[in-house]
């Protein structure tokens, strides 16, 4: 159907037409519509962050705070921290914002780390070596795409508080891997599929063999792959909620999970929550500013090299 | 005077027989029935004595640090926080050697992670809070529990008997009781009188009047937090009780009865036709029960019903306290209900974990800390105390006295029904609550529902 | 020998994959499969074996599973004929190649970044029915009666569009990066081309440009589907408890039967759920293997 269309331009439309000021000033105004949408919350969000529950109830909803209560913030910091810990601890260790902060960077980057190892070894194997049912293999791998992370939520509950582990970063770290690999494997065999097959050849010749042609020739040429991959699971493990929420417990809470206890008895107090909001966001935010190309391309990739 | 007032009320409300729980464990009927006067003397003799027991019972191993951990609710915010930071001061303070590490989560969240915990038997903490009834029983019936017969017996005089019906089960003792509660009515006189009302209404036929009136006048008369389902039943279950009488609600509660009663139905009904008539404040539809308290607070609505807890905030405001009166929901249908017929009991409740390390110490550190959070919280109005008040409790807020007043000529008490009915039941139940708000379910279709769910 | 060695290597290789991939996403499904027909009143215990009466109970009215899959099934269709479109409106005008093409694109994908948690926090206090900026704002424009007083997330009728407006505010920046990216990938040879040949805008976009990002296009609308068959954390946060609610989902439920003792219903809601995620990425790809006549790359 497309097809009929696309060859057979009805005569009408031969005469040749320049996009008339009118299209692109409307294509201008629908694009500021759209930036004002996206920003306008984000504006509020901040604005209310530094204001007092009268100013943002009342007298003052959108505009600037009249006075900048910075203060929000630093009550922000003494929530969640655990009453009865001894101040000789880590100061990481006493809950709170810093802590499930910490707790995040070190789930992301542990699971970034399990994650690209065995995407790349997996990916060899499926890519570089030769052997019936590589391929089966990694359309078997494709499917978990689809599968969704709640399926896993209640049996891995259960095998996981079998061998004890619920109580610890582990029970975060291995499903936010496992569920990244599908991608990560994808992204990779793109990758890798673009080296060329000449160089295993001649590495073969020079005598590496399959680990020392995987660790000295594709490792070092993956790095753009790995780089762009760690960032999209960094960005999935720092968001997740659902099973931080579930399978964490307080020394192991990541932010969103950190946030969403916000909420408690904090609900009336809007300033403290805004001001939670922001600490949560806006780091992420600033890291976006300086690296906003790399962080796109890692999303880009997924979807347009499969 | 005063003091002698309110403990001699507190007395006679104790002595009451206390509904039960009766889920798979079977119900400890509540045994202690002795007569008013008895206690009441008893009373007055164990609050010195109180002072005495609490040394006694010290014999912890003095020399050997020991961690304990413990999860509660008394998040930042919430009523009972001062109670359990000034209990726990004081016990950090008797018991050098112990590290408490405690953690409170927040209300709905906490009931997530204690049935998960429990549930898969990882992570638990040595002790930590529970409502009483279902809620502590399912945990009881996986065996997660450890049993304080032997602590509780040393406690025998400073703690009635009938305050632990709810958390007996197969008559044996688990759980430390704190604080009681029940679900009153709360006025805001300011708003009343401007709808020409100087007293709170003492009947259901002036409630309505009186609501009339406060629509007339402009004033929204009820708060209700649809966004906690829990706060929705705070004004169904008396209702209910009121329409259709403390026993028979309790029958259903404990699945002695169906729900398959049409005067259930009636009670539902007349519930959402207050709705209908403008009674509520249709933004209470979806949010939380802490917005729901401070648009109360804030004068934006007349009525709220709740727990009694609630009377340590209202008190705290000191603006605010003048203002609000405390009373209970009118009777309905008098030919099946009466006065005196309430919601609500002993429910918050320490226990130990079986699981724990350092159990039989846990439990006696369970049993001293919840003695000490009574004593705090009733001082600060949290709720009536299951243990007998000791010390100087004339500073006592007046509407935490008129509660007292109130469970004085209690006539029956009926749990809360998310704490009296066993997690199974508890989901389609609240459901079914939160779908008669939303206006989903009618009164007959509430009864149906849940004659068909549960069991 | 040698091949011996070779599978050894192979095996060596996969093995974390795996582990992983075995342990933690295909066995869960047999697992759910499993649990769905037993009772699991607690973790550790299968309780009865009840064939598929859980399946046929969460169909009966108490559960409002069905009311969950077609709230699910209504913000997946929202998201494939709303979110898309806009999206794909706002790749092309942008992949028109126009000034500060860059920032507007920066912009847009913002959103994405944030966690939903934030963002479902964030749009609690804008929707709240008292103070909330669509309140405040519908009182300056004067149009306050045209609101339902119990707020948007209150009123049965306009919940679940309430949770559909931050999806999309949140993720059109998504489909838009996805979508342009392909844009970009036109050679503008091929849409100079068409211009000399008199073509529109419109009609480059329309029959060159879309035809060719169609298998992008495909990849957004199974995005978008299953996204919304999961979608959790935003309704979860605004769902509170999840007992009062007018946009229940499954995986709402699966969360509160799993820790409910009801580890049965909530493993028979698992499995519908893969089912369903299965057969729509199924669906979506012979729709467009049939018509794809010209996105192969």
């Amino acid at each position: 159907m497309a097809k009929s269309k696309a060859i057979s331009f009805d005569s009408e439309m031969y005469s040749v037409k320049k996009t008339n000021k009118f299209v692109s000033a409307l294509i201008y105004v629908g694009l500021v519509v759209w930036l004002l949408i996206d920003l306008f919350p984000l504006y509020y969000l901040f604005t209310f962050s530094l204001k007092s529950t009268n100013e943002i109830t009342g007298s003052n909803v959108i505009g600037l705070p009249k006075e900048w209560l910075w203060s929000n913030y630093s009550r922000v910091f003494t929530l969640g921290k655990k009453t009865g810990v001894p101040p000789v601890r880590h100061f990481f260790a006493n809950g709170g914002l810093e802590k499930s902060f910490t707790n995040s960077v070190l789930v992301a980057a542990l699971t970034i780390i399990i994650c690209l190892i065995a995407a790349l070894m997996a990916t060899y194997a499926i890519t570089r070596i030769v052997w019936k049912g590589s391929q089966t293999l990694n359309s078997i791998f494709m499917l978990g795409i689809t599968i969704p992370m709640h399926v896993a939520l209640y049996p891995i509950y259960v095998s996981f508080s079998k061998m004890g582990i619920l109580k610890s970063y582990w029970a975060l770290i291995i499903p936010y891997a496992a569920f990244s690999l599908s991608m990560a494997i994808m992204v990779c065999t793109g990758f890798m599929n673009d080296i060329p097959k000449e160089l295993d050849e001649s590495a073969c010749i020079d005598g590496c063999g399959t680990w020392g042609t995987f660790f000295h020739i594709i490792v070092p040429l993956m790095k753009p792959a790995l780089a762009t991959m760690g960032i999209y699971i960094f960005l999935q493990c720092w968001n997740e909620f659902m099973f931080a929420s579930v399978f964490g417990d307080e020394a192991h809470y990541t932010l969103p999970v950190f946030v969403s206890n916000l909420k408690g008895s904090n609900i009336t107090d809007w300033g403290l929550v805004g001001a939670g909001l922001v600490l949560a966001t806006f780091p992420m935010l600033l890291v976006y500013v300086f690296m906003s190309r790399r962080i796109q391309e890692s999303f880009m990739v997924g979807a347009v090299k499969g | 005077m005063k003091k002698r007032l309110v403990s001699v009320l507190l007395a006679a409300a104790m002595v009451l027989s206390l509904v039960a729980c009766g889920n798979a464990a079977a119900p400890a009927a509540s045994t202690d029935t002795a007569p008013a006067a008895d206690t009441t003397t008893e009373t007055t003799e164990a609050a010195p004595a109180a002072d005495t027991a609490t040394e006694e019972v010290a014999e912890a191993p003095s020399d050997e640090p020991i961690t304990l951990t413990m999860w509660c609710i008394a998040t930042e915010g919430d009523s009972n926080r001062h109670a359990y930071e000034a209990a726990i001061a004081d016990m950090a303070e008797k018991y050098p050697n112990v590290t408490l590490e405690w953690e409170a989560i927040e209300n709905e969240a906490y009931k997530t992670k204690i049935s998960a915990a429990m549930a898969s038997g990882e992570g638990l903490p040595d002790i930590f809070f529970t409502w009483s009834c279902a809620f502590l029983g399912d945990f009881v019936n996986q065996g997660r529990v450890y049993c304080l017969d032997d602590v509780l017996a040393k406690y025998s005089s400073e703690l009635p008997e009938s305050m632990l019906g709810n958390t007996t089960y197969d008559g044996k003792h688990y759980g430390v009781p704190t604080t009681m509660n029940i679900v009153a009515l709360f006025a805001n006189m300011d708003l009343l009188a401007q709808a020409g009302w100087d007293k709170v209404p003492e009947n259901y036929d002036e409630l309505i009047q009186c609501c009339d009136d406060l629509v007339a006048a402009g004033i929204i008369p009820f708060g209700c937090a649809g966004g906690e389902t829990w706060c929705v039943t705070e004004y169904l279950e008396p209702i209910i009780e009121k329409t259709i009488g403390a026993d028979a609600l309790n029958d259903i509660f404990l699945g002695r009865a169906t729900y398959n009663n049409p005067d259930v139905a009636k009670a539902v009904d007349t519930f959402q036709e207050m709705i209908d008539k403008g009674y509520f404040d249709p933004a209470g539809a979806s949010l939380p029960n802490d917005d729901v308290k401070a648009n109360f607070i804030a004068g934006r609505t007349a009525f709220y019903q709740n727990g009694t807890w609630n009377c340590a905030d209202f008190a705290n405001n000191a603006d605010f306290l003048p203002k609000v009166k405390v009373t209970e929901f009118p009777v309905i249908d008098s030919s099946k209900s009466k006065l005196g017929q309430l919601i609500g009991g002993p429910s918050d409740t320490l226990a130990v974990t079986a699981s724990s390390p350092n159990a039989e110490f846990a439990a006696e550190y369970a049993a001293e800390l919840g003695k000490l959070i009574c004593h705090y919280g009733y001082l600060d109005g949290c709720g009536l105390p299951a243990w007998i008040p000791y010390g100087d409790t004339s500073s006592i807020n007046p509407l935490t006295q008129s509660v007292a007043e109130i469970c004085a000529n209690a006539d029956s008490y009926v749990l809360f029904g998310d704490t009296a009915q066993s997690a199974v039941d508890k989901d389609p139940y609240l459901d079914a609550v939160a779908k008669v708000y939303g206006k989903e379910l009618d009164g007959q279709g509430f009864i149906e529902e849940l004659a068909g769910a549960i069991r | 020998m040698h091949k011996k060695n070779k599978s050894i290597t192979i095996f060596l290789f996969l093995l974390p994959a795996l582990v992983l991939f075995i342990g933690i996403l295909i066995w869960p499904i047999f697992a759910s499969v499993h649990h769905s027909l037993y009772q699991y009143p607690t973790f550790s215990d299968p309780g009865e074996f009840v064939g598929f009466q859980n399946y046929i109970d969460l169909f009966n009215k108490q559960y409002d599973f069905g009311k969950a899959v077609v709230n699910a099934l209504i913000l997946a269709a929202l998201s494939v004929f709303i979110q898309l479109p806009l999206s794909l409106g706002l790749a092309l005008m942008l992949g028109k190649g126009i000034k500060g093409e860059r920032f507007y694109l920066s912009v847009y994908f913002t959103p994405v970044l944030i966690s939903a948690v934030v963002i479902g926090m964030l749009w609690e206090k804008i929707y709240n029915p008292i103070y909330g900026l669509v309140v405040k704002g519908a009182e300056a424009l004067n149009i306050i009666d045209k609101l339902p007083p119990e707020g948007l997330l209150g009123n049965p009728k306009t919940a679940l569009l309430a949770v559909f407006i931050p999806t999309i505010w949140q993720y059109v920046g998504y489909h838009m990066l996805l979508m342009y990216a392909g844009i970009k990938g036109v050679s503008s040879e091929l849409r100079e081309a068409a211009m000399l040949d008199g073509a529109t805008d419109g009609q480059v976009n329309r029959y060159i440009i879309i035809p060719i990002i169609k298998p992008i296009i495909k990849v957004s609308i199974i995005f978008a589907i299953t996204g919304s068959l999961k979608s959790y954390d935003l309704i979860k946060v605004f769902a509170k408890d999840a007992y009062n609610c007018s946009y229940k989902v499954p995986s709402l439920l699966l969360v509160r039967y799993a820790f409910h003792n009801a580890g049965g219903i909530a493993s028979a809601i698992a499995v519908i759920m893969i089912v369903m995620c299965f057969a729509f990425a199924i669906l979506i790809n012979w729709l467009f293997k049939e018509r794809d006549l010209y996105g192969k790359k």
